[in-house]
Formats: C-alpha cells, sequence, structure tokens
C-alpha cells in the first residue's frame, strides 16, 4: 500500500485508530454516542492526508455506525418515538459529513497516473 | 395523440431501451421522442397506440429482448427502469424506480462479497465489479431525486434505506481489502500491460518483422486488450469518488 501522510503523526494516528475503535464498540445507547461522534468528527477533521490502514479504520467505523443508525431511525419511527428518530438522524448526519470529508484524503490518489502519462 | 419515450438515465440504459424500441420496429420522432398513432400501427406492438399504452405499464413489453439486452449489458437490475420507459406514470415510474434500486443496491452488495472471495482477477469481473460500484451512486441519485421521494411511501423509502444500511456495512467491511487488491494486484496487472503495449507499440514503429507483429498483435487482441486496460484503470480510478458518492448518498438520515 502507498501513500502514509507526512502529517499524520503517530499520536493522530492513535487517536484516530482509538476514536475508530471507540465508535464501532459503540452498543446502541443514542445518548452514549454523541461524546463518541464528536470525538470522531474533530479527529476527522484534522486529517488532511491519511495512511491506508487509518483511512480504511476511521471510514468503516463511520459507515458501520451510520448503518445502525439508519435502522435505528426506522425502528424509532414504527415505534412512533419522534425524539429518537430526529436524535438517530441527526448523529448519522454529522457522522456522514464527517466520513465524507475524509474521502478528500483518500488514500488511492495516485491511482492511473503511470497509465495516463 | 402520441405517447412518449422516455430518455435512458445512463447510457447502458438508452442502449437498452433502443434496442428494446428497434425489437419491436417502434419509431420515434427523434426531437420529440414521441411515438405518433401511424408508427405504433406500423410495429409489432397490437393494437396501435392503444395497444402500447395497455401493454407497457405491465412491463410485458418485448420482454424477451429485453432479455437478451440485459444479458449483454449485465444490465440485470435496470429491468423495472426499462419496463417503466414507455407510457407509464410518474408514480408508477417512482414506484418501480425504487424496487429496482433496492434490487441494484443489494445485487452489488451480494457481487462484491463474492468478489473478495476470489483468489484471482480476470479482467471481467473486475470491469464488471467496478463498473457495478460506479454505476451505483447514479443509481442512488437518481432514486433519491426529489421526483421519486415525491412519490414514494415511507414503507418504500425504508425498504431502500434498510438495502443501504446493508450495502454500506458491506461496503466498508471489505473496504481495506479492496484497497489492497488495487494496489497490490489491479495496479501491477494494469501497469504491466500498459507496458508491454507501449514496448509493442515502439517495436511496430521501427518497423519490427511483420509476422512478430502479426503475433504480438493477436496477443493484444487476445490477453492485453488495450481498451480493456483503459476502462480498468478508469473504473479503478473512480473507485474514490464511488466511495465518496455511497457515503454521501441523500436523504438517508431523513
Amino acid at each position: 500500500v502507498n501513500v502514509v501522510s507526512p502529517d499524520m503523526t503517530p499520536a493522530l494516528q492513535r487517536t484516530a485508530a482509538e476514536a475508530a475503535d471507540a465508535l464501532i464498540s459503540w452498543e446502541g445507547d443514542l445518548e452514549a454516542l454523541a461524546p463518541l461522534a464528536d470525538r470522531y468528527v474533530a479527529v476527522a477533521s484534522e486529517v488532511s492526508a491519511i495512511d491506508v490502514e487509518t483511512w480504511c479504520k476511521l471510514t468503516a467505523a463511520a459507515a458501520t455506525t451510520m448503518a445502525a443508525l439508519v435502522l435505528e431511525s426506522i425502528g424509532a419511527e414504527e415505534r412512533g418515538d419522534e425524539a429518537a428518530r430526529a436524535r438517530a438522524n441527526e448523529l448519522g448526519q454529522l457522522l456522514q459529513k464527517a466520513a465524507v470529508g475524509l474521502c478528500d484524503a483518500y488514500p488511492l490518489r495516485e491511482l492511473g497516473r503511470r497509465s495516463e502519462s | 395523440m402520441s405517447v412518449k419515450i422516455k430518455q435512458g438515465q445512463s447510457p447502458l440504459e438508452q442502449k437498452a431501451i433502443e434496442a428494446r424500441l428497434d425489437a419491436l420496429e417502434i419509431t420515434t420522432d427523434p426531437s420529440t421522442r414521441e411515438v405518433a398513432e401511424s408508427d405504433a400501427k406500423r410495429s409489432k406492438v397490437k393494437g396501435g397506440l392503444a395497444g402500447l399504452e395497455k401493454v407497457a405499464p405491465t412491463g410485458q413489453l418485448g420482454i424477451e429482448e429485453l432479455d437478451k439486452v440485459e444479458k449483454k449489458f449485465g444490465l440485470g437490475q435496470v429491468t423495472g427502469a426499462i419496463a417503466s420507459a414507455v407510457g407509464r406514470s410518474e408514480a408508477d415510474k417512482a414506484h418501480d424506480a425504487i424496487k429496482s434500486a433496492v434490487l441494484a443496491i443489494s445485487g452489488t452488495g451480494e457481487q462484491l462479497a463474492a468478489f473478495v472471495q476470489k483468489s484471482k482477477y480476470d479482467p471481467s469481473s473486475v470491469l464488471s465489479m467496478f463498473r457495478a460500484l460506479s454505476e451505483l451512486p447514479n443509481t442512488l441519485k437518481g432514486v433519491t431525486s426529489n421526483e421519486v421521494l415525491a412519490h414514494a411511501s415511507r414503507a418504500e423509502i425504508n425498504q431502500l434505506r434498510t438495502a443501504y444500511a446493508g450495502f454500506l456495512q458491506t461496503f466498508f467491511q471489505h473496504q481495506s481489502q479492496m484497497i489492497d487488491t488495487i494496489n497490490d494486484t489491479l495496479l501491477p496487472w494494469i501497469n504491466q500491460r500498459v507496458d508491454s503495449y507501449n514496448d509493442m507499440s515502439k517495436q511496430v514503429a521501427r518497423g519490427s518483422d511483420l509476422l512478430t507483429y502479426n503475433y504480438v498483435m493477436g496477443d493484444v487482441d487476445q490477453k492485453l486488450r488495450p481498451d480493456q486496460t483503459k476502462q480498468m484503470v478508469h473504473q479503478v480510478s473512480n473507485y474514490g469518488e464511488s466511495t465518496k458518492a455511497v457515503l454521501a448518498m441523500q436523504g438517508l438520515f431523513s
């Protein structure tokens, strides 16, 4: 694998991995998720380029949690719990925005360069 | 009186629609894409324009020909979208589009899960996988447009969200493996072919022996296929954009 960021310090790499682990370990309580999501967003916003392993870990953590939040939102709607539905959607949007932002640091941007030259 | 034929949402879908119209010998006005009564009568559809309107909503129009086209272009998931191409209401089109998108999302997830199990990659399976991934953002964009969502029931939207949530998990579960596959297997594979092709072009430019040239070019046709390599570079290059689009599905949290 090819790109390792010069600004991805070991400390930031560790913090990012911890934020991803914390998100992955979330067990379904929406209010418990809020600080984890905030921490994730803060880490994601600091990363302008990234190594492949951390990128995969961060995006997978967001995507897995987003998928759980979609299902939580649908479940809350079926229960008629409007507050839980709105909260799940709000947290989902927060993570979605951070994860989409991470794609600007996508570690495959050198791809195809050689064949185009 | 006339019936308007929908423009395909992608070049492949457009090809499928045109192939279906050709098979049924239906002629359209190129500027308006409308079928006039006289054209409908000359076509293979029984009952002229009325017949066309009657059978179109059932999706039975020339379905045999459609199957062939779908097989040829790998378009198994767009049956619903094509069936809605002729004379259906906006609401019916929206329901079909959602049904098709749910199938496309689930199908792409299954295709991805099967793809990463492979130990060797052949060009057609790689192209097929990456094409499916690169088409998914368009499917998602189309199905989350206001035109479709305006006609969708909450249950339909939730079906779509559930399928999408499943895909999201599958996609990112295999993301690391896909990146390793691209970097460690596909890039060397692509670059080797580009180098070989460039070497052959140089040999040809130097005026190498004609027999050697034929032999080498035969190999290009059979194994190296520069057009296929080019397509693969394009599809793989767009992988990052697909990832972004998959994450950014509009209306997922609403």
